[in-house]
C-alpha cells in the first residue's frame, strides 16, 4: 500500500490546488513530526554549539553582560530613583547657580552623594534618575521598533520570496522605495506634525514602518534559495499546501537570518530614536530619553562636559553591546 | 516674540532737538566693516512691514523716520527725538491733526531730496492688503482708514496732507497724545513711489539713512554700505561710523557664542545680535576679558503666561491667583541664564514702562495656592495645557513651569509647537490652549501700547489675537478708552499704572520676567550699549569700531 500514493501524485503536484485531501494530510503529518523531532534535535544541538562559540567571544559576552546591566537598570528605574531618592523631574533649584546662568554648584556636573552622576544644569534634575528612566525610553521604543519591524519583514519578504511574480514585484518595489526615501527626513515631517497622542508608541510606528524593508529584502533572498532546495520539493510532492511549506519548511531555516537582522537592528533603532529626540520630534517634555538629554547638552559641552559626557555613554554602551552580540550571533 | 517696541512720549518732555548720540567713551571712527553675527533672521526689511525689534534695530541704518529714539544707554534711550522732522510734531484739534515740517537738506540715497509725499506714499503703503505685517496704527487711527485698500492701485488717503513739500498733516480720528512717539516707527519713513516693487520692495528698500544695501541674500547675509548722500549734520541720533555692515543671519546660537568669545580675525570687529545663551554665561563671567566685552541692555518687555480666561479651570479667578502663587519664576529665570537674563516681573508693567507700579500681588506662596485651589473645588488638581515653543529655551522653560505648578497640583500637559509657527498658532482662537508662553514690548516706551494690546477684551480676533488671556472686562475696557483721550502724558501713565494694579487683581497673565539682554561686543568694538528700544540689543545705529591699528 505504501508505495502506491508515493507513486502516484506526481502527475497531481503541477497542480497542487487539485491534491485530493486525504492523501496529503496523512502523508504531511508524519514529515511534519518527523522534522519537528529533527528540530528539536538539532535546536539543542546548535544551541550547545552556539553557546560555546558565544562564551568564546569576549567582546560578545561583555556586550550581553551590558545589555542585561542596561536592561535591568531600564527595569528597575522606579526602585533606583526611590533608592537615590531623586526623581526624574523634580527641580533642584539649590543645586544649580542661576548667577552663572544655571552652571551646577561644585564642579564635575554637580556630582555629589545625592547626585552620583550629577545634576542637568538650569534646573537641577537628577541625571542619574533621567538616564535610568531614559534607558526605559530608549530600549522599550528599540525593541518593540524591532519587533514590528521584523514581523512585517519577515512574513512580506517570505511571501514576495516564495510567490515571485506579481506579488514579489508589488513587494519588491515597496521595499525598494521605502529603502531609497530620505526616511529621516520623512520621520522628522511626520513626527512634527503627527497629533499630540502617545509619542513612543508613534515613533515605534514610524521607525517601524521605515526599518522592515531591511529584513524583507534578505528574508526574501532567502525564501527564494529555499523555495528551491530539495526538501521543499519533497513537501510540495507530497501534496503540502502553501502555508504548510511556507511556515513548516522555510521559515524556521530563516530563524538565523532574521535574528542576526533584527539585533543588529536594535542599535540602529536607539540611535534613530535618539536622533529624533535630538532634533526635537521625539518623546515630548518632561519624559527623559538619552536623545533629548544629548541635546539638551550640547550647548553646554564647554561650560558642563559631565552633563553631555553621562548619557554619551551610555548610549555608545548601548549600541556597541547590541553590535557586539549581533555580530555573534 | 515680542513684537516690537517702544519709547516714551512721556519721557520727552524737555528733550531738545540736540538730542546726540549718547555714545560714551571714545568717538567712533570709521574705516572699517562692523561684523553683526546673529542666530535669528531679519523678517522684513520693506518698512511697512518691519514690526519686529530686531529688524527695527537694523532698519534705522537704512531709513530715518520722522521721530526716532535717542542714542543712549537704559531709561535715556527711550527718549523719542525729531529725526527727519524739525521737530516732534504740532497738534491742533485736540490731539486729533498732527502737522510735521520736515528738516532742510534731507536725501534719499541717489541724491534727491526726501519730500513730505515720500513719506505720505510709506504710510499708504501700510494699508495694502498685501503688506500686512506692519502696525496697525494707520488703519486704527487714520480719517477714512477702515475703507483705504493702499497706494498700490493709485489711490491716495485723502487724511494724509502735503501742503508743501515739507510739511505733512494727518488728521485722526480720535485724539492720539502720544502720535509723535508713534512716527518713530518704521513705518513713518519715507518711501519714493517710483521705487515701488510690492512685495519685492522688502528685497531692497531705498536707503534715507547712512547706510545702503549692497547685497542681500533673505535668510543668510545683509551687506550695507555707506549711503553718501546722508548727511551728518541734518542726524542728531545716527553716527554712521563704520564703512560698512556685515549682517550674518541664521547661525547657530552656540556657534555664535563661541565666535564671540574667540573673536579672531573679523570677529574682532562684530558685535552679537542675540543675547549669549544660558550655557555661555559661566564662561563669559568667570573671564574678566570676556565680562569686559559684555553689554547689558534694559528693555521694556515683560514675560509673562497668558492664562486663558475664557475656559475651564482657568475661568475661575481663583484658580488663575492660585497659578500665579504657585509658579517658581526664579526657577524659569533660570532656565534663560539667571540675573543676567533679566529681573524676576511681579507685575506687568515693568519699571523701565512710566507708570510701573512697585507691586507683587502673587509673591511665591504653595499653601495660599493649595487654599484657593481647593476654594475652588479642585483639591485633587487641575489639568492644564501649556503652549509651548518647541525649541530647546522654549522646552527648558515649559519643564520649569510643569514642575513648579507640578507642586500645587497643577497637572500640565505640554504642548509643543514649531517655532516658526508658534505665535500665528498661539494667536489663532481655536488652537490656544490653557496657557501661553507669552510675551510683549511696547511699541514706543508707555503703557499705550502694552495694556491695551494685550487686555482690552474689543482687541480679541479669530486670528492674529494678541490677548491670549481672552480678558474681556466692561469695566476696563471703558476705562482704556477714559485714559486714551488723556490729554496728559504724565496722568495717563499713571492711570495705566492704576489699572495694571486692576487687572493684576484678576491675574489673567502671571508676568515672570523683566528681560535684559546680554550680548558680547568685539574687542575692537567702541561705543556699543544695549538700547531699551530694541529689548536691549546693541545699538547699531552708533556703534563704531577702533581705527586700523
Amino acid at each position: 500500500m505504501r508505495p502506491a500514493p508515493r507513486a502516484t501524485p506526481p502527475p497531481e503536484t503541477a497542480d497542487p490546488e487539485t491534491v485530493p485531501v486525504p492523501e496529503p494530510a496523512r502523508a504531511v503529518v508524519p514529515e511534519g513530526k518527523d522534522a519537528a523531532d529533527r528540530g528539536a534535535r538539532g535546536r539543542s544541538a546548535r544551541a550547545r554549539a552556539f553557546a560555546g562559540r558565544f562564551a568564546g567571544n569576549r567582546p560578545a559576552l561583555a556586550g550581553a553582560v551590558v545589555i542585561a546591566v542596561l536592561v535591568t537598570m531600564a527595569l528597575a528605574a522606579p526602585l533606583v530613583t526611590a533608592l537615590t531618592g531623586q526623581s526624574p523631574y523634580a527641580f533642584h533649584p539649590e543645586a544649580v547657580d542661576p548667577a552663572m546662568g544655571g552652571l551646577p554648584r561644585g564642579g564635575w556636573g554637580g556630582i555629589s552623594a545625592e547626585h552620583p552622576l550629577g545634576v542637568e544644569p538650569g534646573s537641577g534634575r537628577d541625571v542619574l534618575a533621567r538616564v535610568v528612566w531614559g534607558a526605559r525610553v530608549s530600549l522599550l521604543i528599540s525593541l518593540l521598533a524591532t519587533l514590528l519591524s521584523t514581523a512585517i519583514g519577515t512574513v512580506l519578504g517570505l511571501v514576495a520570496g516564495f510567490t515571485g511574480g506579481w506579488t514579489d514585484m508589488a513587494i519588491g518595489r515597496l521595499m525598494d522605495l521605502l529603502m531609497s526615501f530620505p526616511s529621516l527626513i520623512f520621520m522628522i515631517a511626520l513626527m512634527s506634525v503627527a497629533p499630540d497622542g502617545n509619542r513612543e508608541l508613534m515613533l515605534v510606528a514610524v521607525l517601524g514602518l521605515f526599518g522592515w524593508p531591511y529584513v524583507g529584502r534578505i528574508v526574501r533572498g532567502q525564501a527564494m534559495a529555499l523555495a528551491g532546495r530539495e526538501f521543499v520539493e519533497a513537501a510540495r510532492v507530497l501534496g503540502a499546501s502553501r502555508r504548510q511549506i511556507l511556515f513548516r519548511e522555510i521559515l524556521p531555516n530563516l530563524r538565523a537570518p532574521v535574528m542576526v537582522v533584527a539585533t543588529l537592528s536594535i542599535p540602529g533603532y536607539i540611535a534613530t530614536e535618539a536622533g529624533l529626540s535630538f532634533l526635537g520630534v521625539g518623546v515630548r517634555p518632561p519624559t527623559p530619553s538619552w536623545g533629548q538629554m544629548i541635546a539638551s547638552a550640547v550647548p553646554w559641552y564647554a561650560a558642563d562636559p559631565v552633563y553631555f559626557l553621562v548619557p554619551g555613554l551610555f548610549l555608545l554602551a548601548a549600541v556597541l553591546a547590541f553590535n557586539l552580540v549581533g555580530d555573534a550571533l | 516674540m515680542d513684537r516690537k517696541l517702544l519709547t516714551v512720549a512721556l519721557l520727552v518732555v524737555g528733550v531738545t532737538a540736540c538730542g546726540g548720540p549718547g555714545a560714551p567713551g571714545a568717538g567712533p571712527t570709521g574705516g572699517r566693516t562692523l561684523h553683526v553675527l546673529s542666530s535669528i533672521d531679519l523678517e522684513h526689511l520693506d518698512p511697512a512691514r518691519n514690526y519686529v525689534t530686531s529688524a527695527q534695530d537694523v532698519g534705522r541704518l537704512i531709513y530715518r523716520t520722522l521721530t526716532t529714539y535717542t542714542g543712549a544707554p537704559g531709561a535715556k534711550g527711550a527718549v523719542i527725538v525729531p529725526d527727519l522732522a524739525t521737530d516732534l510734531g504740532r497738534s491742533s484739534d485736540g490731539a486729533k491733526t498732527w502737522t510735521f515740517t520736515l528738516k532742510p537738506g534731507v536725501k534719499f540715497e541717489d541724491g534727491r531730496p526726501i519730500t513730505s509725499k515720500d513719506i505720505k506714499y510709506g504710510v499708504e503703503r501700510t494699508f495694502a492688503p498685501e503688506l500686512p505685517e506692519g502696525p496697525p496704527y494707520g488703519r486704527i487711527w487714520l480719517e477714512g482708514g477702515e475703507d483705504y485698500k493702499g497706494p498700490l492701485k493709485g489711490e491716495e488717503l485723502d487724511s494724509i496732507q502735503t501742503p508743501d513739500d515739507r510739511t505733512i498733516v494727518f488728521r485722526l480720528n480720535r485724539p492720539v497724545a502720544d502720535f509723535g512717539s508713534a512716527v518713530s516707527l518704521p513705518m513713518f519713513a519715507p518711501v519714493p513711489k517710483d521705487k515701488e516693487a510690492g512685495v519685492a520692495y522688502d528685497n531692497r528698500p531705498f536707503s534715507s539713512g547712512p547706510y545702503k544695501i549692497a547685497a542681500f541674500e533673505p535668510k543668510k547675509r545683509v551687506e550695507l554700505v555707506r549711503n553718501t548722500h546722508w548727511d551728518a549734520a541734518t542726524d542728531t541720533v545716527r553716527t554712521g561710523a563704520p564703512d560698512r555692515i556685515v549682517i550674518d543671519l541664521n547661525l547657530d546660537p552656540a556657534v555664535v557664542d563661541q565666535r564671540m568669545i574667540a573673536a579672531q580675525g573679523a570677529d574682532a570687529d562684530a558685535v552679537q545680535f542675540e543675547p549669549i545663551s544660558a550655557a555661555s554665561v559661566a564662561r563669559v563671567l568667570g573671564d574678566p576679558a570676556l565680562k569686559g566685552r559684555l553689554v547689558i541692555g534694559e528693555s521694556t518687555n515683560t514675560r509673562f503666561l497668558s492664562l486663558n480666561t475664557g475656559r475651564k479651570p482657568l475661568s475661575d479667578v481663583r484658580v488663575r491667583q492660585a497659578l500665579a502663587h504657585a509658579l517658581d519664576k526664579e526657577a524659569l529665570r533660570t532656565t534663560r541664564g539667571g540675573p543676567i537674563a533679566g529681573d524676576v516681573a511681579t507685575t506687568i508693567l515693568g519699571p523701565s514702562v512710566p507708570g510701573h507700579r512697585d507691586e507683587d500681588p502673587y509673591p511665591a506662596d504653595l499653601a495660599k495656592a493649595k487654599t484657593l485651589l481647593a476654594s475652588a473645588g479642585y483639591a485633587g488638581g487641575v489639568d492644564l495645557t501649556l503652549d509651548a515653543p518647541a525649541t530647546p529655551g522654549g522646552k527648558a522653560q515649559a519643564e520649569a513651569i510643569q514642575a513648579s505648578l507640578g507642586r500645587a497640583g497643577f497637572r500640565v500637559k505640554i504642548n509643543e509647537i514649531s517655532g516658526s509657527a508658534y505665535w500665528s498658532t498661539v494667536g489663532t482662537l481655536s488652537q490656544q490652549h490653557d496657557v501661553v508662553i507669552d510675551g510683549w514690548t511696547p511699541d514706543w516706551t508707555g503703557a499705550s501700547t502694552f495694556l491695551p494690546n494685550i487686555l482690552d477684551g474689543r482687541m480679541i480676533v479669530k486670528q492674529g489675537n494678541q490677548n491670549r488671556a481672552r480678558y474681556d472686562l466692561k469695566e476696563v475696557n471703558a476705562r482704556f478708552d477714559e485714559i486714551a483721550a488723556m490729554p496728559d502724558p504724565a496722568l495717563a501713565a499713571t492711570a495705566y499704572g492704576e489699572l495694571a494694579t486692576r487687572i493684576m487683581a484678576d491675574a489673567p497673565v502671571v508676568p515672570f520676567l523683566w528681560d535684559k539682554a546680554a550680548v558680547l561686543v568685539g574687542p575692537n568694538v567702541v561705543g556699543a550699549y544695549g538700547h531699551v528700544g530694541y529689548v536691549g540689543r546693541v545699538d547699531l545705529a552708533t556703534i563704531g569700531l577702533k581705527a586700523a591699528r
